[in-house]
């Protein structure tokens, strides 16, 4: 660790209406590991896509090896040795691995593809830095940790020095966040410079050499892991102290409200998915569904909200059964459902604002009326819910589409919520949010249990499960394979239990 | 009546059935190949029945009027080319829908040459391009004497197959109609891409549309493509996009329609117009009811913004 290979001075970079990078100075040392930390919309992604050749910067100055260097367009990039793998990513699912590595930097002979040649090297690649991919498979059939994979590998192929990496464990689940980790250290053995993307504190924490905090656009502040703990970066990500965990007082459970019974629900792939589960929840209290994704929750999330038909058993709200496949059914009956993709299911991306935060009920008064709606009230409503849960939008008839990730779920939380309800059954409900908001949707989930509805929280994530929630369940293959206090739950227990070892974590 | 359906099917000469659906084939075949070069890069193009058309008319006129089929093949692949540079242009440029865009150069297509013939005619008969009907090529069976656009047909199936599955070019233009994105971070540009590659539909519709005013009658008649375009879509899609199925695809549909020949040159008391609906029907039923087993590029008629 010495020369730095990269510095970025003072780049400003202006959208219409915002300063997404205001004089930010950056440098990357051989062979380390920077975080850039921040919240969504700090201007993180901005950066680095000016860096990328994405975008040009309107000011500052990009030295790279010693040399100052104008970026045009990702080609320029690659050919100074630099890759991104990116949030989303850019893999054709119908190509090869091969191909899609070469894809943009193909060896060919008079333009008759060699692929043989790549292949090698590709094996080559993976060999050396432990990146286990079938060079022959289809994209579209790998999982997403090895997807990562080959996008790393794309980046290698082209003999980056520095590789960047945006929010890369984001789509990943634990385990496979540990071998990214090792992965990255051996590329910085190699040589290999890494910046490293994320909001994610614990993930920074683990991994980065040196931290830099962005906010606003702004850079907030240098550091290392040495000298920081995670409530100092939280509080320099959002400008203010931030309560990382959350405050609640006990629970106190009421009268039954969701009773699930002997539940079968299938996989759109026609597999058994939840098998014969059955547990209740009550008025007042939060039970929590741990797992690791993919063990039936979220079939048996569809199958109590109404978007999937069980194929057995029956879901009881205070005593009543629902009827299968009727979401209307259930949200009459007094359910909220924030659901844990809410592209698919919570948001309607390019109607208004204002329309989304009444999309479940919108066909009722006073929001319509005689088969009509009522836009004046529709506005005030949204109006209301805006200010209340503190989305950040322009106004309220802007497409939901143009907010960022974080208040995209404000606006559906704060939709939910805004009706009477019994039960709220909470999906991943702050997947791909910034730290400020996590704690805001927190407290109002816990202020939803204060005020007597049942809260069925769903979540990947086990510090959410153990933070909110009064009871934890946890879900494994299908089934229910164990039930705990979360007063007294230790983390290791459950984490055995997500594996399906129950004999262990009886001890 | 059933009697002398099965005497006639025991009579036929399936060789000659085969060499004949196979020169029917060949329009659609420019049709599918156009279409599947258009839409691997991503652009939806249902135009090609009018770049067929346009193409056919102007292969005739030219070749009248220079007395040369090969001259009037060049204007009239030309011709397609530059109908299929505007469909890029309404469709790539300035994003419009693409089914409307091929919809609106359909319909022009059709006027266009509808009123060119009542206004110019087509009384005099444009010279022939040559059939392969030279020693021993003439022998070879199946495909002796044949049209010269069905060798080239062929040989465009081969050439796309190559082309789409082994090259820089195929695999940049399949990137490009999958995940524009992933190739545009790759450096490559991606509306160039598919400008050429809807222009090299062009040029197969061109090659198309000379087959019916180059071999099959030397005149033009008003909407003489008479949707064999749509059914090249249909076989496009029916062969998920690529060459060789497209064509097995087509035989599809004019193996059925050489056998109606068949029946009639026999005297089966079948209705002809009846027979003549089947590929139209084919067409309905495997677009219904096969389509579900292909899947098209994912970002087909999605135009590319940055």
């Amino acid at each position: 660790m010495s020369e730095p290979i990269l510095q970025m001075r003072n780049i400003t970079k202006r959208f219409p209406g915002v300063l997404a990078n205001d004089r930010i100075c950056f440098d990357l040392k051989r062979g380390e590991i920077h975080a850039l930390l921040g919240e969504n919309g700090a201007g993180k992604t901005t950066l680095m896509n000016i860096f990328y050749g994405l975008y040009q910067p309107d000011e500052g100055e990009i030295w790279l090896n010693g040399r100052r260097v104008t970026i045009h367009s990702p080609k320029d990039a690659i050919a100074l040795g630099i890759g991104m793998v990116h949030q989303h990513f850019t893999l054709v699912p119908t190509l090869s691995v091969t191909e899609n590595v070469i894809l943009g930097a193909e060896t060919a002979h008079l333009g008759v593809l060699d692929l043989a040649t790549p292949r090698q090297r590709i094996l080559q690649i993976a060999q050396d830095y432990g990146l286990e991919v079938d060079p022959d498979a289809l994209v579209r059939e790998l999982p997403v940790g090895v997807q990562q994979r080959v996008e790393i590998i794309k980046a290698l192929y082209r003999n980056a020095q520095v590789l960047i990496l945006d929010e890369p464990t984001a789509v990943l689940t634990p385990l496979e966040v540990e071998r990214l980790f090792e992965t990255l250290r051996t590329m910085v053995q190699r040589g290999v410079s890494i910046i490293f993307i994320s909001h994610k504190l614990k993930e920074v924490m683990a991994i980065a050499d040196r931290i830099t905090v962005l906010r606003q656009g702004r850079v907030v502040g240098s550091t290392t892991p040495a000298e920081a703990d995670e409530a100092k970066l939280a509080s320099m990500m959002v400008g203010r102290p931030v309560m990382l965990q959350v405050e609640k007082r006990p629970a106190q459970p009421g009268e039954v409200v969701l009773s699930v019974r002997d539940l079968r629900v299938m996989s759109d792939r026609r597999a058994v998915a939840v098998d014969g589960v059955s547990f209740d929840v009550r008025a007042g209290e939060i039970v929590g569904i741990a797992g690791v994704e993919g063990n039936g929750q979220s079939e048996l999330v569809e199958a109590i909200t109404g978007l999937r038909a069980p194929v057995h058993g029956s879901v009881l709200l205070c005593g009543q059964p629902l009827p299968h496949a009727l979401p209307r059914a259930a949200i009459d009956a007094g359910m909220s459902h924030i659901p844990e993709d809410r592209h698919k299911y919570g948001m309607v991306a390019q109607q208004p604002l204002a329309v989304n935060l009444t999309l479940s009920t919108f066909h009722q008064p006073p929001f319509a009326q005689r088969g009509l709606l009522r836009w004046t009230t529709i506005r005030e409503h949204a109006r209301r819910l805006i200010r209340e849960f503190d989305i950040r939008a322009p106004h309220e008839l802007v497409p939901i589409a143009a907010l960022s990730g974080g208040n995209q779920q404000k606006s559906v939380v704060a939709r939910e919520l805004s009706r009477p309800l019994r039960l709220l059954v909470a999906a991943q409900p702050t997947r791909g949010v910034d730290v400020g908001s996590i704690e805001f949707i927190h407290k109002r989930i816990v202020q939803a249990r204060d005020e007597g509805a049942a809260v069925l929280l769903v979540s990947a994530e086990l510090d959410e499960i153990m933070s909110l929630s009064d009871r934890i369940l946890v879900m494994f293959k299908g089934h229910i394979v164990g039930e705990r206090d979360a007063r007294t739950a230790t983390r290791e227990e459950i984490g055995l239990l997500m594996m399906g070892r129950v004999g262990e974590a009886h001890a | 009546m059933i009697e002398s359906i099965v005497e006639v099917l025991l009579r036929v000469d399936y060789l000659f059935l085969l060499a004949t659906a196979l020169r029917a084939s060949t329009p659609i075949v420019f049709a599918a190949l156009g279409g599947i070069f258009s839409e691997r890069s991503g652009v939806i193009n249902i135009a090609l029945e009018g770049m067929m058309l346009i193409s056919a008319y102007v292969c005739y006129k030219a070749a009248v009027l220079f007395n040369s089929p090969w001259l009037g093949l060049l204007a009239g692949v030309l011709s397609a080319v530059v109908l299929s540079l505007l469909h890029g242009v309404i469709s790539i440029r300035y994003r419009t829908n693409q089914v409307v865009s091929g919809t609106v150069l359909n319909i022009f297509a059709a006027g266009i040459t509808g009123f060119l013939f009542r206004v110019l005619g087509a009384q005099e008969s444009a010279p022939y391009l040559p059939n392969m009907n030279m020693p021993i090529v003439r022998d070879i069976p199946l495909l002796g004497n044949q049209p010269l656009l069905t060798w080239v047909m062929l040989a465009m199936i081969a050439l796309s197959t190559f082309v789409l599955f082994r090259t820089t070019w195929g695999l940049r233009t399949r990137a490009v109609g999958e995940l524009p994105r992933a190739a545009d971070t790759a450096g490559i540009a991606v509306n160039r891409m598919r400008y050429l590659n809807v222009m090299i539909g062009g040029v197969m519709a061109g090659l198309g549309g000379a087959f019916f005013t180059l071999h099959t009658v030397s005149s033009f008649t008003p909407l003489m493509t008479s949707g064999q375009g749509f059914i090249g879509l249909a076989a496009m899609i029916f062969g998920n996009w690529t060459p060789l199925p497209a064509l097995l695809a087509a035989m599809l549909f004019t193996v059925p329609q050489a056998l109606a020949g068949q029946f009639q040159m026999f005297g089966v008391p079948l209705p002809y117009q009846l027979i003549s609906t089947l590929p139209y029907v084919l067409t309905i039923i495997t677009l219904a009811g096969v389509v579900r087993r292909s899947t098209p590029p994912a970002a087909l008629g999605m135009p590319y913004v940055k």
